[in-house]
Formats: structure tokens, C-alpha cells, sequence
């Protein structure tokens, strides 16, 4: 498999002098071609700071990020589709006029921005709100539109943070539905989350960071603790994050 | 393109925002109100109608240019939408950009619109409209377009609220300063070391008195000749450029 | 937002005009002794603001007539017939404020004096209406502004030919100030110099006369009221009280040339 991202040793400090805080420690890891890789950690292992240097909000304090060996930058955002964590958009606009916009800023042209954008918003099962204000949207509503957006320039790489935080157990089964698919097409997954029964349903790899750091990277069949036991991913996180 | 994209999708804000149409309702009030105001049965009289009006026009133009442009980067930040936005393949260059045009053009439409129902009223009234109300129109959109370079320049360091108040606070300072200035430039005894300083301050500083016509209109003085009017447009755009780089700058350095 | 505004509002009527008003307020207001007007309900609630709004809009008015410029000069105040000239000449002397020449060395600077006003006209030739809004509205605010009722009833009177609604205008200022002897004197002058009635403005000038004393009013005051009212009696038929007059006016300005030839010609008249 070709190697799409890679991540070498990865430093991210925010702050200085006394008050500077290390938020990733020299994380290393890579995504392969068409492969689901599953980030985990609890809350401020440092996961949302390495996902934003990832889509370049967030410039490393040492370190590389390479996509398709090459320095990341807008031109291979252009084959980036970024969800994050938090759903809020722009209130005064509709999800149709949202994803247009995102769509002309990945420089796609009108018309297959008016087919891309029906088509998705029929996926998250939005189209009877095509034209309503995403003000007047739920949360779990708000969330089938940030994951619609990450999809609006048909990206190589989708990088998720937390993408079923706030939807239904139905909306749930149809994201993990609609990710699988988009693995059998050939695209990559990164995602992180806390439902970790979904990550080790879908993903091919999973990685669990503490501090910063990397403490195992592995298929989720493939944990085996100290005692060489097989062990669920709940039970194998919560045993490593607590050491 | 994707600058253009950013600034017409800004001004959908403006349209759907019910603050403006407020303000629109307020100033046709207002202008309404003077324009039946009866004086002693003197018909004709049209100079406290123009004074009052512009004077309203633009407090509520910068009422409504202020705080969208102070507003345009931070609630970006503070909602995260700033996340899914930088995601995409433009650089932080092109959205300082693109929002300070969206400010532009919700700033003029504003302007635009209060200023035409002013035009409405002078002409209503019996006033003649001549080369100085264009003059006053154009020079009042470059006021507006240099308040909201400022405004966006504040908003990356400082709250939507502080920002407003310092940038008015700017306005305001800045004419009385330049006025002192100006004052000590154009006396006698000054020395060259002084004269230097001064002079540096003087370049340094907005001159928003360019852009007040106010008494020339009002009180019909002649209209400003050519070449000032494009000295002014100048010194405004190279002005502009200046705090739009320094705003580029500090938005690629700034921690989100 | 909204907060914002109304400081914003705030910030620029007091720090725009503050110095003008204070000196407006205090050479004014204190010399006839004005100091509250704790009959009126909203200058209660509103305190100083009130009579600030109305000493602005009077302002204004002075403004308006100077073309946009406010001169502190007394002797360029809004009575100014003696300094009419036509739009935009010069004035002379201390009368503007232009710059010496000077060789501009930073081309800002050379813009600013491009586009400031430098030397002001007057209102003239049907201009003066422009005005009276001021005017209204600084009575309004303030119905003790005596000076605006004063100043639009000359403009009303004397100059737009508005005699009716100068007159009612004088009347509502007598109503609100009841002891001002300016406003009885403009009426007076009215009625003599414009409407050529000397009765009435007879006894206009008398309570003028009247409450200027008892105001002691300084004498250049007296010889504005004298004079018109040595007129008025000399055309109701009383030219012995002219005369009287006239004498009264010399023992406070001794030596004026001006008032013997008046004495003089009133005591011819009389003989």
C-alpha cells in the first residue's frame, strides 16, 4: 500500500518560557492508502492539536508532515476533507449554500458543485433541509452537515475529529456505513473519537497517545497485553492509559 | 476568485441580519422627521436637513461598518468555524482579504442605500445635487474602507467590544491630534529635530479630516479640484495596503 | 452593540463640544445669574444636559452663519450686519484665522490645507433662514435661552421679513423669561424699526427700560434702549422725554459726539 501521510516526529509546544507546554512529544506515524486508522486518547492526549497541524492550522514546533512526500500545504489541501469536532457554521447561510461555499474555495467549478452538493446532502439524508437556516438545525443535523462539507471536494484523505459526537444510533450506523465506503473506493480515513466499540469496528489500525506521545499503534485484532492476552480495544485503552 | 468568494458570502450576512434594516428603518425616521419639521413657515430651508442627515448617514454607516468588520475574524475563531474554513486549500493571506472586502462591500451597500434615501430627501426638499455630493459620497466610502482596515487589523489581537471602542476612539483622537500637529508644523520656531518628529507623526497618523465634507457641503462651498480628490484616493488606498499587510502578518503568526 | 452606540453618542456630543458650551454656559448663564430651573420637570431629570443641547444648537446657529466656521470673536457674533460682504471674500484682520505662508515640505500637509476652510462668509441674501432651526430647537431644549429668542427674533424680523412669527416668537420668550429686558427691547425694535409702530413699541422700550434698571444693566445696555426709545417717543408725540433721555445717555458717555448731535437735534425738535 502507498504511504499518503507521514508524520515524523511531530513536536507541538504551545506557550514560553516557564509556561510552555509540550502538546504533542515527537509523534511519528503514517496513513497508508485506503486504510481506516482509528486516533485515540483521553481528553488532552493531544489529539485535536496533532489533527490541526495535520490540515495546517497549527505550524509544528519541529517535525514533519509529508503528503505523498511532499510538505503540506494548500495545494494538498486540496485533496483534504477536515471535519471537526465542534459543528458550528456560518447560521445565516443554508447547508446548500455552505457547501457551495466551501466548494468554490477548492476551486470546483458551478455545475459539479450543484451535482456534488445534492448528492451529499441526499447521503446525510439532508435534502429536505436543503434550504433552511443552520440556525434552525439540531446538533446531530449540524454534525451530517460538517461531515457533507469534509466530503464537498471528493478529498483523498479525510481527516474526522470525533465525527459521531451528537448523532442518533441510526446516523451512527449510516456514518459508519458511508466511511466504509469510502474506504472500498480508495480513499483514507483518519479519524479520532471516543466510541471506541466504532473505532474497532472499522478501522484497519488504531493508534492510543497519552501526553503527547505514542504509546501503541497496532490493527485492533492485534492488541495483546503484557500476558500476551487478546483484548477487546476498550479494555486494552483503558489499561494502557491508566499505567 | 476565492477572495471574492469569501467577501460576497460575508455580505449574505449583512442582508439577512435584521440590525441593518433597523438602522435603515431608524435613518428614514429621522429623515422623515426633519423633512416635515415646519420653521416659522420658512419653506426652503434645507441646510439643518442636510447637516442632521449626513451627520446620521454616517454614524449609522459606521454603526453598521464597525462591528461587522470588528466581528469578521474573531467570530470566525470563537465559533471554530475558522477550522473547517482554513481546511480548505486558501491561505490565511486570502481570508484576511476576503473578509476585509466582505466588510467593504457590507459597509458601502449600507452606505450606498442610506445615502440615496439622503439624496432622496435633499432632492424632495427642493436642494440641488451637484458635484460635491459625489464628491462627499466617495470620500465617505474611503473613510468606511480605512475604519474597517483598521477594525480587522484590531480584531486579531483584541475583543470584538475593545476593538470598536479603540477604533472610534482612533477617529475621534486622531482629528484633534492631527489638528495640533498641522498647528505646529505651519509656525515659525521649530527646529529641524522637531520639525523631523512631527512630520514623521503626520505621515504616520489617519487623517480622517481628509474625508469630512461636511461644511463644504452644507454650507455650499466650492467642491474639492481633481487632483486632491485623487491625492486623497491615493493616500487612502497606500494606507489601506499598509494595515491590510501588517493584519496579513499578524494572522499568519496568530495561535488558533 | 447597542451599548456601544449610545456611548459612542456619549462620548462624541460631550467631547465635540464640551469647551464651546462651558464658555458659552459660564460668560452667559452666569452673568444673569441663571443657575436652575427647578420649575421645569425635564431639566430636573436631565439636569445640565438640556441647557448643553440647547447651548450647542445656538451654536450651531452662529456656525451656520458663519459658513461652517465658529469664531469666538465678540464682535462676529450672529448680529453682525456691519460685517456683511458678499459669499466668500475675505474678511479682514483678526476676523479669520489663515495661516501665514509657508512652504509645505510634507505633501499630507499640503492636502490638509487644500481642503480646510480657512476664512469664512456670512449669510446673506435669504441665507439667514437657514438658521432658524437652530434657533427653535435651542428654545425648545432650553425655553431660558433668552439669546436665541433674541437672536431669531432679529433674524425673523429684521432681516426675513417674518414679522408675525417673529413677533410670536419674541412673545413665547417674554412668557418663558418674563424679566428679560433684551427680548422686550428686540420686540421694541421691531415694531419701531420695521413695522413702524411706534406705539406699541413704545411700550415695549418703556418695560425694557424698566427692567434694565432694576437689572442694573451696565450702560452700554442702556444706550441700545435709550436711543430706541427716545425715537419712539419722539414719534408718539412726547419729545421732552427724548430729550431726557438723550441728556441721561450724555452723563454716562460724556463727550460722545454721537449722542450731543442726537441731544441736540431732539431739543431743536422740541422747541
Amino acid at each position: 500500500m502507498d504511504t499518503i501521510l507521514d508524520v515524523s516526529n511531530l513536536v507541538v509546544r504551545y506557550g514560553k518560557g516557564r509556561d510552555q507546554k509540550t502538546a504533542v512529544d515527537s509523534l511519528s506515524f503514517s496513513l497508508r492508502k485506503g486504510e481506516i486508522y482509528g486516533f485515540l486518547g483521553s481528553n488532552g492526549a493531544g489529539k485535536t492539536t496533532t489533527i490541526k497541524s495535520l490540515i495546517g492550522i497549527l505550524t509544528p514546533s519541529s517535525g514533519s508532515i509529508l503528503f505523498y512526500g511532499k510538505p503540506a500545504s494548500a495545494i494538498s489541501r486540496r485533496s483534504l476533507g477536515f471535519m471537526p469536532e465542534t459543528a458550528t457554521y456560518y447560521w445565516y447561510l443554508t447547508p446548500k449554500e455552505l457547501l457551495f461555499f466551501y466548494g468554490k474555495l477548492c476551486g470546483i467549478d458551478k455545475r459539479t458543485l450543484s451535482n456534488r452538493t445534492e448528492k451529499l446532502l441526499d447521503l446525510v439524508k439532508l435534502s429536505r433541509h436543503k434550504n433552511s437556516y443552520l440556525k434552525t438545525f439540531s446538533k446531530g443535523m449540524l454534525q451530517k452537515v460538517s461531515f457533507a462539507q469534509a466530503l464537498i471536494n471528493d478529498p483523498e484523505i479525510l481527516i474526522l475529529d470525533e465525527p459521531t459526537t451528537g448523532l442518533d444510533p441510526i446516523a451512527r450506523m449510516e456514518m459508519r456505513d458511508a466511511l466504509l465506503d469510502f474506504k472500498d473506493a480508495g480513499k483514507t480515513i483518519f479519524f479520532s473519537s471516543h466510541e471506541l466499540s466504532e473505532v474497532e469496528m472499522i478501522s484497519d489500525r488504531v493508534s492510543i497517545i497519552k501526553n503527547g506521545k505514542m504509546l501503541r499503534e497496532a490493527a485492533p485484532g492485534e492488541l495483546i497485553n503484557d500476558k500476551g492476552e487478546r483484548l477487546s480495544l476498550e479494555k486494552y485503552f483503558f489499561d494502557l492509559v491508566k499505567e | 476568485m476565492k477572495i471574492l468568494t469569501i467577501a460576497l458570502f460575508s455580505f449574505k450576512e449583512l442582508v439577512r441580519k435584521k440590525d441593518f434594516y433597523l438602522l435603515f428603518l431608524l435613518l428614514a425616521g429621522l429623515l422623515a422627521f426633519l423633512f416635515s419639521e415646519s420653521f416659522f413657515g420658512v419653506s426652503d430651508i434645507i441646510r439643518y436637513l442636510k447637516d442632521i442627515g449626513l451627520s446620521a448617514v454616517l454614524f449609522l454607516s459606521i454603526a453598521i461598518a464597525l462591528p461587522f468588520s470588528s466581528r469578521q475574524l474573531p467570530a470566525e475563531i470563537e465559533s471554530k468555524t475558522i477550522y473547517p474554513l482554513l481546511s480548505k486549500p486558501i491561505s490565511r493571506a486570502s481570508v484576511v482579504i476576503g473578509k476585509y472586502l466582505g466588510s467593504l462591500l457590507i459597509s458601502f451597500g449600507g452606505f450606498t442605500l442610506f445615502y440615496a434615501v439622503f439624496l432622496l430627501a435633499i432632492i424632495v426638499k427642493g436642494g440641488q445635487i451637484g458635484v460635491l455630493f459625489m464628491q462627499t459620497y466617495l470620500f465617505s466610502l474611503l473613510l468606511l474602507a480605512i475604519l474597517c482596515a483598521f477594525s480587522l487589523f484590531f480584531s486579531i489581537f483584541l475583543t470584538i467590544s475593545a476593538n470598536i471602542t479603540i477604533t472610534l476612539f482612533l477617529y475621534i483622537l486622531t482629528y484633534w491630534f492631527s489638528a495640533q500637529i498641522k498647528l505646529l508644523l505651519l509656525s515659525k520656531d521649530l527646529n529641524a529635530a522637531a520639525g523631523a518628529l512631527l512630520n514623521g507623526a503626520y505621515y504616520l497618523i489617519p487623517h480622517f479630516e481628509f474625508y469630512d465634507l461636511r461644511v463644504r457641503l452644507v454650507h455650499n462651498w466650492e467642491a474639492l479640484p481633481a487632483q486632491v480628490v485623487f491625492s486623497i484616493i491615493l493616500y487612502t488606498v497606500i494606507y489601506i495596503a499598509a494595515i491590510l499587510f501588517f493584519a496579513v502578518r499578524a494572522f499568519k503568526k496568530k495561535n488558533l | 452593540m447597542k451599548a456601544v452606540l449610545v456611548f459612542a453618542i456619549f462620548i462624541f456630543s460631550t467631547i465635540g463640544l464640551s469647551s464651546n458650551i462651558e464658555k458659552y454656559n459660564t460668560g452667559f448663564l452666569e452673568k444673569k445669574g441663571y443657575r436652575d430651573f427647578d420649575k421645569d420637570v425635564l431639566s430636573r431629570v436631565f439636569g445640565e444636559l438640556r441647557t448643553y443641547l440647547s447651548s450647542a444648537s445656538y451654536i450651531n446657529a452662529d456656525i451656520y452663519f458663519h459658513g461652517g466656521l465658529y469664531d469666538f470673536h465678540e464682535d462676529c457674533s450672529l448680529f453682525a450686519p456691519a460685517h456683511i460682504s458678499s459669499n466668500y471674500e475675505r474678511e479682514d484682520g483678526d476676523h479669520n484665522n489663515s495661516h501665514p505662508q509657508k512652504k509645505m515640505l510634507n505633501p499630507l500637509l499640503e492636502i490638509a490645507e487644500k481642503i480646510s476652510i480657512t476664512q469664512h462668509k456670512h449669510a446673506i441674501g435669504g441665507e439667514e433662514k437657514e438658521l432658524l432651526p437652530w434657533m427653535l430647537y435651542s428654545v425648545k431644549l432650553n425655553p431660558k435661552n433668552e439669546k436665541a429668542y433674541i437672536i431669531g427674533g432679529y433674524w425673523l424680523g429684521m432681516r426675513l421679513n417674518k414679522l408675525n412669527e417673529a413677533i410670536n416668537f419674541l412673545h413665547e420668550g417674554i412668557k418663558n423669561n418674563p424679566e428679560s429686558w433684551e427680548i422686550y427691547l428686540m420686540l421694541g425694535e421691531i415694531y419701531l424699526v420695521t413695522l413702524k409702530d411706534y406705539q406699541n413699541a413704545r411700550i415695549y422700550l418703556e418695560k425694557a427700560k424698566d427692567l434694565a434698571k432694576s437689572k442694573k444693566a451696565d450702560k452700554f445696555d442702556l444706550r441700545s434702549i435709550y436711543t430706541f426709545l427716545a425715537e419712539a417717543y419722539d414719534k408718539t408725540g412726547y419729545p421732552k422725554e427724548s430729550v431726557d433721555l438723550y441728556e441721561k445717555l450724555l452723563k454716562l458717555f460724556p463727550g460722545d459726539e454721537m449722542i450731543k448731535k442726537r441731544e441736540i437735534f431732539f431739543k431743536h425738535a422740541n422747541m
